[in-house]
Formats: C-alpha cells, sequence, structure tokens
C-alpha cells in the first residue's frame, strides 16, 4: 500500500510531461514566476581587459569581456567619425550544448546573437562621448540551459559596467516561456523545448524594452501577459546586477581605504 | 571596410522627413500605418514566386530532393531558408559570404515557418530511415527599398503554397516489403503541394526616434528612406490561426510594452488584407492549373492508368 501511495499523481514533483506540478511546482523546484538562480561577478580577469563580468543564470553561464574604448583594430575595422562602435564576438565552447558540437565563427546562430548584442548596445551606451573609437564586448559561453540571448546581454551589461563605460542604464534580460498553456518565467532548455519562449531586454530606469524574441508560436493575445511577467523577471534580474554592482564598488572603495563612498 | 547597410541621407533630408513626420506625413504620402502596394507573381514553373512591395523586390525559389534523414528523426524531412542580399539590390550589398543582416533575415523567416509548424515535416518522409523529402526554399533580393523581411516572408509564403513535388512510388519486394522508391515525372502522375497547416506572413514597423533614444514612432512598411533614419524596427509575423509566430526586435532604440501590444494589434488588421491578395494569386493560379491539360491525356502508358486517387 505505501509503494502505492508513493506512485499516486499527486506527487510534488512533476511528470514526465508535466511542467507545473498543480501544487505550482516546477520540475527544478521553482515556482511559476521566479527567476534561476543568478550568480554574478565583477572583475573576473587580471588580464589586459578593461572590464570582465561572469554571469550564470542556473546552468547557462556566459563569460564576458570589455576592450576600450580604443583605436579602430582587429577583423572588423568599423569606424564612426562622431561616436563609438559597438562590436559583439560571441564564441561557444563545442560542448556547450550537451553534444560535442563546434561552432565556427561563421555559425549562423552565434552572428545573429553578437548582432543582437551590438544593436541592444548602440543606443544604450553613450557613444557619442568616445568618438572615432571602438568597444568591444567578447562573450565566451562554458555551457546553455536555456535562455542564452538573456545571460549574453546580462553580462555585457556588467563587463561595460565594470570597464566604467558611460551608459544609459542596465540592460536586463530574461526569458518567459509558454508551455502546454502555461506561462513560465526564466524558462530552462527542457522547458523551451517543449514550448515557446519569448526573450526579452529591459532597460529598467527607461523603462522600456531593447529587445524580444520568439522562438516558436504562441496565441497573439496572450502577448501582453507574457511581456509583463517578463518585464517582471527582468527586474528580479536588475535587483541582483545592480545590488553585486553596488556591494562590489563597496569592496574596491574599501580596498582604497576610502569609508562607505557614498554606496 | 564594412559599407553601410543603407545609403547615407543627407542632414537636410533628414531634417524634412523629420518634421513632416511630426505632421503625421511620410515621404512617400502613405499614412502612418498603409503599406506600399504588394504584387505577387508566381510561376513560370511551380514553385517559383515573385513579391514585391513598392520597389522592393524578392524572388523566392522552392526546391525539394530525396536525402537520407537524420538518425535521431527517421520520419522527418527538413526545410531550410537562405536570403541572398545580392549586390544588384543596393550598392550597400556585397557578393561573397552572406553578412550578418542577411543571416538574420534568414534565421527569423525560417524560425517563424519551422518553429510554429507551418510545413508538416512527418509528410515529407517517403520511406521511414530511408527517404525523406528535403524542402529549401532560396529567396534572392533583387531590389532594396526597405522593409526586406517582409518582402522576403511573403516571397516565401507563396512559393511554398505554389510548390508542388513530385509524386513518389514506393515500390516492394515480393514478401510486400517497402525496398526502394521511384520519383515520377510530373507527365505520368500528378506532382503534389506540400502539406502545409498555416503559413506566417511578416509585418515590420520602422522604429524612428529623433535623438536615437527617445519614444519611437512606429511606421508600417518602412521605406529605404525612412530606414536609413530609423534607430530601430519592431517585426511581427502572424499567421491566420491568430498565432504569433514571431516578434523580433533586435536592439535598436528602445520602445514601451504598450507600444509593442499597439504594433500587434496594427499588424493583426493588415494581415487580413496581405493574406486576401496572396490567397487571391494562388486561387488564379489553381484554376489556370486545373483547366490545363489532366495528364491523362497525354501520350503512352500514362494514359491508361487510373488518375492517383487523392
Amino acid at each position: 500500500m505505501a509503494r502505492a501511495s508513493a506512485t499516486a499523481p499527486s506527487s510534488a514533483r512533476p511528470g514526465r510531461h508535466e511542467f507545473l506540478s498543480p501544487e505550482g511546482l516546477r520540475a527544478d523546484g521553482r515556482r511559476q514566476a521566479e527567476i534561476r538562480r543568478f550568480i554574478c561577478k565583477l572583475e573576473t580577469t587580471d588580464g589586459r581587459a578593461d572590464g570582465a563580468a561572469f554571469v550564470a543564470q542556473g546552468n547557462t553561464h556566459v563569460a564576458a569581456a570589455v576592450h576600450g574604448p580604443q583605436d579602430p583594430s582587429g577583423s572588423t575595422r568599423k569606424m564612426a567619425h562622431d561616436r563609438a562602435i559597438i562590436v559583439c564576438e560571441l564564441a561557444m565552447a563545442p560542448f556547450a550544448m550537451g553534444e560535442w558540437n563546434p561552432r565556427g565563427p561563421s555559425d549562423r546562430m552565434l552572428t545573429e546573437i553578437a548582432a543582437m548584442v551590438e544593436a541592444v548596445f548602440e543606443p544604450l551606451v553613450l557613444t557619442h562621448l568616445y568618438p572615432g573609437s571602438q568597444i568591444v564586448i567578447q562573450l565566451r559561453v562554458a555551457q546553455v540551459d536555456g535562455g542564452l540571448r538573456c545571460a549574453c546581454v546580462n553580462a555585457a551589461t556588467l563587463a561595460l559596467i565594470d570597464a566604467g563605460v558611460a551608459m544609459r542604464d542596465y540592460a536586463c534580460a530574461c526569458t518567459v516561456g509558454h508551455v502546454q498553456g502555461t506561462l513560465l518565467l526564466d524558462v530552462s532548455a527542457v522547458e523551451d523545448g517543449a514550448g515557446a519562449e519569448l526573450s526579452v531586454a529591459y532597460l529598467p530606469k527607461v523603462q522600456r524594452i531593447a529587445l524580444t524574441h520568439l522562438s516558436a508560436a504562441i496565441p497573439a493575445d496572450e502577448l501582453g501577459e507574457m511581456l509583463d511577467l517578463a518585464i517582471g523577471g527582468c527586474k528580479q534580474v536588475y535587483d541582483a546586477l545592480d545590488g553585486h554592482v553596488r556591494e562590489h564598488m563597496r569592496l574596491v572603495a574599501a580596498g582604497y581605504g576610502g569609508s562607505n563612498a557614498g554606496f | 571596410m564594412q559599407r553601410p547597410t543603407h545609403e547615407i541621407v543627407s542632414l537636410s533630408e533628414r531634417a524634412f522627413l523629420l518634421g513632416a513626420l511630426a505632421e503625421g506625413l511620410r515621404g512617400d504620402g502613405r499614412g502612418v500605418l498603409d503599406m506600399r502596394p504588394v504584387h505577387i507573381r508566381l510561376g513560370p514553373s511551380s514553385g517559383a514566386a515573385e513579391a514585391t512591395l513598392g520597389d522592393t523586390r524578392a524572388l523566392a525559389r522552392v526546391s525539394a530532393e530525396l536525402v537520407e534523414p537524420f538518425a535521431d528523426r527517421p520520419t522527418e524531412g527538413s526545410f531550410a531558408m537562405s536570403v541572398e542580399l545580392s549586390p544588384m539590390a543596393s550598392g550597400a550589398f556585397e557578393p561573397g559570404r552572406p553578412s550578418p543582416e542577411a543571416i538574420a533575415l534568414s534565421r527569423v523567416v525560417e524560425r517563424a515557418i519551422v518553429k510554429s509548424n507551418a510545413i508538416d515535416l512527418e509528410a515529407l518522409c517517403v520511406l521511414p530511415a530511408k527517404h525523406v523529402w528535403a524542402v529549401r526554399c532560396d529567396v534572392t533580393v533583387v531590389d532594396h527599398c526597405g522593409n526586406l523581411l517582409d518582402v522576403c516572408a511573403l516571397a516565401a509564403a507563396a512559393a511554398l503554397r505554389h510548390f508542388r513535388r513530385p509524386y513518389v512510388r514506393v515500390l516492394h519486394s515480393e514478401q510486400g516489403e517497402a525496398t526502394s522508391v521511384e520519383v515520377c515525372a510530373a507527365d505520368v502522375e500528378e506532382p503534389e503541394h506540400l502539406a502545409l497547416r498555416h503559413m506566417p506572413l511578416a509585418l515590420s514597423f520602422a522604429l524612428i526616434a529623433e535623438d536615437g533614444f527617445s519614444t519611437p514612432l512606429a511606421l508600417l512598411d518602412g521605406s529605404e528612406r525612412e530606414e536609413a533614419i530609423a534607430s530601430g524596427s519592431l517585426s511581427v509575423v502572424l499567421n491566420q490561426q491568430g498565432e504569433l509566430c514571431a516578434l523580433h526586435k533586435s536592439g535598436g532604440v528602445p520602445v514601451g510594452a504598450e507600444q509593442i501590444r499597439e504594433c500587434v494589434q496594427a499588424a493583426q488588421l493588415k494581415f487580413r488584407a496581405l493574406a486576401k491578395a496572396l490567397d487571391e494569386v494562388l486561387n488564379e493560379a489553381k484554376k489556370s492549373l486545373a483547366s490545363s491539360a489532366p495528364p491523362s491525356a497525354r501520350t503512352g502508358e500514362a494514359a491508361t492508368r487510373q488518375p492517383p486517387s487523392r
């Protein structure tokens, strides 16, 4: 009898094809509008990069480094006389997706995401302050478990802040999934594979959306609800990012012997 | 090295366009939510289509070949999409490797079609684990006067709905096992249309913000001039079932959630006219196909064969 009750359908763990249990819990124990464990670090390299950061959203790990503002160089050699040009270079480890899949520099998915990151930060960075220069954002993806675009945007934001590049606002990104008729915040790869995923990059102070990207079809009348949920997730990400930046700056200021210098 | 994607607009023309937009006027006399005239032409062969939106023109060609399926999906065919930005279309396009813009265009259209299950990939299976159809759609932009995504999606949709693949007969051994397949010529067996569940169409807005960061004005179907002064774009891809197949805004000037909703609603209204234009052209093509001679009227042994009962 005890064995029968252990396999009863009311068990707290969602079944194989059920992404939200009757108790409102997901496969990894999260609630519907809860983001995954969010870890971020600033100044992750002692090397030559002007800024560096690391972001882990659940099992999606992205490292970022920013070089610049500097003279235009490298293979791109783009330049504008009155502002800085933002260049994003994105590479992914061959083991990042679970299967061994080396991706060359001309990979279509990576090219698309790199172009998106450039376009998100182009209006956000005060590029007119750095005329004739180039700001290079290097992104390295160690592992992917859903929400790759968002982790890239979040890591790039932190690295730009670490480099001291002047920006109008943070860009905070989060996904929302439409899985089996329910909306789930910050979806993992398994949840994304079973439904649609909407990636949103939100500017919390400006209160507007910089990027939207939908991976599969959703009913058009549910868009409003999905955007609202995604913005809620982006605000959670913002709290984590901003909290960490302030904590980091407090430590840096203390290291210089200063007191709690206004942070 | 890299030339700008759009022609450069002079400061005075920019000021003129922005000044007119402030009064609700567009350079070509359209309203904010008006599209340019749509024209679709099919043929001459099956799976070829040309779509124009104003002066922007794209050609689409659908082709299919029998290939061995992927080992993990033995009963599914495949669909791939590629967009070529021909240097003929604009001085800003260069020959050679596809540019990030061309990659973004083909990825958005391909994802909108594949991920919304518009094409029944299992219906492309001929013999499981042995032969499936690999369908591909190649779009070439031949004239770039703004709003490439909508034109590419429209041309691809027209070509996919017009395309007919050859009929394939499965040959059986004496034990009744399926052994091999035979591709029938069009004069022996009637070719078949693809099994399509729906077909998404794109409607894009050019986002115009004077300083590149203030709340933008959304213009449906931006022309080349308007795109040159725009600070971003928002593309809405819809289908007949009222589904949103893609919502593509890759950076650029940020917009409020409310404005995105308004754009989607405006696109839903315009979608009907666009879908109707496509349906009319396809129905006409179907009628002219039905009125042409049936395959049984042709010579040889095909004349004695019963027409396929489909």
